[in-house]
């Protein structure tokens, strides 16, 4: 992230005021960070645009609302976002016809596109097989690297069912990488 | 990749992959536009308060009309006999 914590939040409050230049500095100084979390649960750029979308679109409502009361970090209350409606979008995607992913203009840099594409391809052929849930625990634990108590706040639910959650995933993936 | 990768340095490869990367070009821009796009629009809630309640205004206008109409010259069917009775000449 390219602002200070405090840069942030001075931005939040801004846009909470109407300040619309200051929503662009705030999705600016974190939406990298965020198109890579949502790419990791999602599997797909396009659906990943999507899922940000969406969320910045949440927090610009609540922060004009004045429902942001600075609790959390603005960084990490625009990530609890992220991930609990890339959560959303998953458990709506298995009520859906599978679709098919695209994963065109994923990236910046061409040259990183055919690396990106090929492990994006194998991250969704193995983590679709997965329920939404397990597969956000799993995301979350081994690609985004967070604790579990973490994990359990974003997710709304115990670590023990983090854990469960984990476990059952990591056999999944176990028994297919043996077959 | 190797054909013996084990799930923990598969997960591990992919987390170094996508940890590499970086956007596509004015993705940044695209949000921004597209949110604030959206809140320009009238939510179904703003379109219920301005015209919902100018729809409510206009349909009890609309009924305190016909229950003059009607009042004043009698419902469809007393029309109907008044012309009735006119034709046989009462």
């Amino acid at each position: 992230m390219r602002q200070a914590g405090g840069d942030l939040e001075e931005a939040a409050r801004r846009v909470a005021r109407g300040d619309v230049s200051a929503f662009a500095t705030l999705v600016n100084a974190t939406s990298a960070r965020l198109y890579r979390l949502a790419i990791k649960m999602m599997g797909s750029g396009e659906e990943a645009e999507d899922v940000l979308q969406e969320s910045y679109a949440r927090a610009y409502e609540a922060l004009r609302a004045g429902r942001f009361e600075g609790a959390a970090r603005v960084d990490s209350w625009l990530y609890r976002i992220v991930a609990n409606q890339a959560i959303n979008a998953l458990r709506s995607r298995r009520r859906r016809p599978a679709v098919t992913l695209q994963n065109d203009d994923i990236v910046a840099d061409p040259r990183q596109a055919s690396d990106v594409r090929v492990v994006l391809r194998e991250l969704s052929g193995w983590l679709d097989a997965l329920p939404a849930d397990q597969r956000a625990a799993l995301v979350l634990r081994e690609l985004e690297g967070l604790p579990n108590a973490e994990i359990a706040r974003i997710m709304g639910c115990s670590e023990g069912a983090v854990e469960q959650r984990l476990v059952r995933a990591r056999a999944a993936l176990r028994a297919r990488s043996e077959q | 990749m190797t054909e013996h990768e084990s799930l923990d340095e598969r997960l591990e490869r992919w987390r170094r992959v996508t940890d590499a990367l970086e956007p596509p070009g004015g993705l940044s821009e695209r949000i921004v536009a597209g949110v604030l796009a959206r809140a320009a629009r009238p939510s179904w809630m703003d379109l219920m308060v301005t015209y919902g309640r100018r729809g409510v205004v206009a349909a009890a206008l609309a009924a305190a009309a016909s229950l003059l109409l009607a009042t004043a010259s009698g419902t469809v069917d007393e029309l109907d006999a008044e012309a009735a009775n006119m034709e046989i000449g009462l």
